[in-house]
């Protein structure tokens, strides 16, 4: 049992290593497709009516799918000033509890934006813009990320529980 | 309920959370979200990832990511040492030079990269050794490195004036432009304390020894202004880059989020053309900085928008205002309350938090009375900035810790605390004369 869990912790966190370069490569192909728009508008004059919304989309990717890969790292910045003044033990129960509370948020919204999701993609929602985008593309990166998200919480919280005597340093595998 | 005692739950929620370790983005969404269960139509629920898609949905947002990638891909190179060079080259003639070229350093790293901490580690890496060895205290030259970093959000590109920006819909070149000049000044005040500390530093030093042990002391180190030159090729691109950022976005060219990947696209092209930086081994520690951090900041900033539209719907941010506007403050009364606000915050809560959570409760009275918005956002940062070296939690003082473990935690606090008075006369002093804050945009873009 304790193998299949760490196996499976072992597969979310590699995974989630991926997610989050290939957030940073949807951040560089942002970076492509403005540099294109700024001097295909200088040269000609005629903006492209897709360019400003493709990046928000590329922005909106790059956020959710390397949520996970941030949480891994303990990326998301919180006060630990407590830590300080506990002990080893009740600086474990500390981040359990955090890990808990995070999970029980990020799942909430996991819930509600892959329904959000399922909404766009009956209706064939399309943006307002010229381009008019399908709606669901960006609600899928959102509730990719956020799933994600909850699988690393739930890898942590698995491991605190556990694995309680080891130094829970997620960030050992993948790099 | 009455709406103060609403808006007490909810702050004090959001504070609990925090104070438990709960992730900021994590603590500020799941406090809404039980806000808006409790006090706010269901149908409310039901629209969250329309909201957060709708806080998101902003062209001016993406140039936080992109600055980010800038920095992240800067930051990885050998720009820093090369920059440390040089600026040590440079001014080793002057009374306490190399804590100078220290300072500058710091300024011109911050102003390539953006990022505080980045700053410290990059520059204090080499910075903080050299200057031991060449007879700094320790506090010296802790202190200095921390203050240097956090130029870093003051100097353009800066992603706090970018969100305070967005906050309180004031033009981000215009914005960029305010930052400059107090950025160069306090550069300046910083280097001139470095000068007289280092020269008092160095005076006692030598008056508590006898002749041999000042003849072991290392030699005073001479460059030939070839030396000088030599360190400048490889520095130019980086800084050409920068000169091509600003002045495209100070010539109206192109959007801050347009100069922004313009920008990252110039320095991942330099970082491998210039530094030679391809192999995935190196690459990938770019790659997975840049996600990170910027992951990071817009989480915050998704549930930040979050958390004050249940504010706002709850009448909390009204209320507040109104009692803050209706209080019997004059107008620097009710500045310099709003800024031991800051500052306070400042002890616990990364900027992003701040600017996000504070700016609407406090935007109204500032307006009130008569205080500009664009000149606010210097104060403001410069406000952030202490926070990120003030005791207890200041992000740099670990930075320090981290790279120079030598250093206690004591001293790195009692270096910072003379940066921290410099900082607040900086603020009395730009509020004596806006004009040094308003100067370049007034010129750049009119009044």
């Amino acid at each position: 049992m304790l193998k299949a869990w760490d196996w499976f912790g072992a597969v979310v966190q590699r995974f989630n290593v991926f997610l989050g370069y290939v957030a940073a490569l949807l951040i560089i192909v942002s970076t492509l497709a403005i540099s294109y728009e700024v001097v295909w508008r200088y040269l000609f004059h005629q903006p492209h009516d897709w360019n400003l919304e493709f990046n928000i989309f590329m922005l909106i990717a790059a956020t959710f799918l390397a949520a996970a890969h941030t949480q891994m790292k303990r990326g998301h910045v919180g006060i630990e000033v407590l830590d300080g003044l506990l002990s080893a033990r009740w600086k474990r129960r500390r981040r359990l509890l955090s890990d808990i509370l995070s999970l029980l948020f990020c799942a909430f919204v996991t819930v509600y934006v892959w329904k959000h999701f399922h909404q766009a993609w009956e209706g064939g929602w399309v943006s307002n813009s010229t381009w008019a985008p399908k709606e669901w593309i960006p609600y899928a990166f959102m509730g990719f990320g956020m799933t994600t998200l909850c699988l690393q919480l739930l890898v942590q919280i698995g491991d605190d529980l556990l694995h309680p005597t080891a130094a829970v340093e997620h960030d050992v595998v993948g790099e | 309920m009455t709406t103060f005692q609403i808006g007490l739950l909810y702050v004090s929620a959001a504070f609990l959370l925090f104070f438990s370790g709960v992730p900021i983005a994590f603590a500020l969404g799941s406090v809404a979200l039980l806000f808006m269960f409790i006090f706010m139509p269901a149908a409310n629920i039901g629209m969250i990832a329309q909201t957060f898609y709708g806080e998101l949905n902003n062209f001016t947002l993406l140039a936080i990511p992109l600055f980010v990638l800038m920095g992240a891909a800067i930051g990885k190179t050998r720009a820093a040492v090369d920059l440390y060079e040089s600026t040590h080259r440079w001014l080793y003639r002057l009374p306490g030079g190399l804590g100078v070229a220290n300072v500058a350093g710091c300024a011109i790293f911050a102003a390539m990269c953006g990022s505080s901490p980045a700053t410290c580690a990059a520059i204090g890496g080499m910075g903080i050794p050299a200057m031991r060895r060449r007879g700094y205290s320790p506090e010296l030259a802790a202190g200095l490195i921390a203050a240097g970093g956090t130029l870093g959000i003051l100097i353009p590109p800066s992603i706090t004036l970018i969100i305070y920006g967005i906050i309180t819909e004031q033009s981000i070149g215009r914005l960029f432009m305010a930052g400059v000049v107090p950025g160069v000044m306090l550069a300046v005040f910083f280097a001139l304390w470095v000068v007289y500390a280092s020269v008092r530093e160095k005076r006692r030093m030598l008056a508590g020894m006898d002749p041999a042990q000042v003849a072991q002391l290392p030699p005073e180190e001479r460059f030939s202004w070839r030396e000088r030159f030599e360190t400048i090729p490889r520095l130019l691109p980086f800084v050409a880059l920068i000169v091509v950022v600003m002045a495209a976005m100070y010539g109206g060219w192109a959007t801050p989020s347009e100069v922004a990947g313009v920008g990252a696209f110039g320095a991942l092209l330099m970082v491998v053309l210039v530094y030679r930086v391809y192999h995935w081994r190196e690459f990938k520690d770019i790659l997975s900085g840049a996600a990170r951090e910027s992951c990071m900041i817009m989480m915050i900033i998704a549930t930040a928008f979050l958390f004050t539209y249940v504010m706002s719907y709850l009448h909390i941010t009204q209320s507040a205002t109104e009692w803050l506007v209706s209080l019997p403050l004059s107008k620097w009364a009710y500045l310099f309350w709003v800024n031991v606000l800051l500052v306070v915050l400042g002890f616990f809560l990364p900027p992003v938090a701040i600017i996000l959570m504070v700016t609407p409760v406090i935007l109204p009275g500032l307006q009130a009375h008569g205080f500009d918005l664009i000149w606010y956002g210097v104060i403001m940062t410069i406000l952030m900035e202490m926070g990120l070296i003030h005791p207890p939690v200041g992000l740099n003082l670990f930075v320090i810790n981290g790279i120079a473990p030598d250093i206690t935690f004591k001293q790195i606090i009692y270096g910072v605390l003379p940066f921290l008075v410099i900082m607040l006369l900086s603020i009395v002093l730009l509020a004596v004369f806006p004009q040094i804050v308003m100067w370049l945009p007034d010129h750049m873009y009119g009044k």
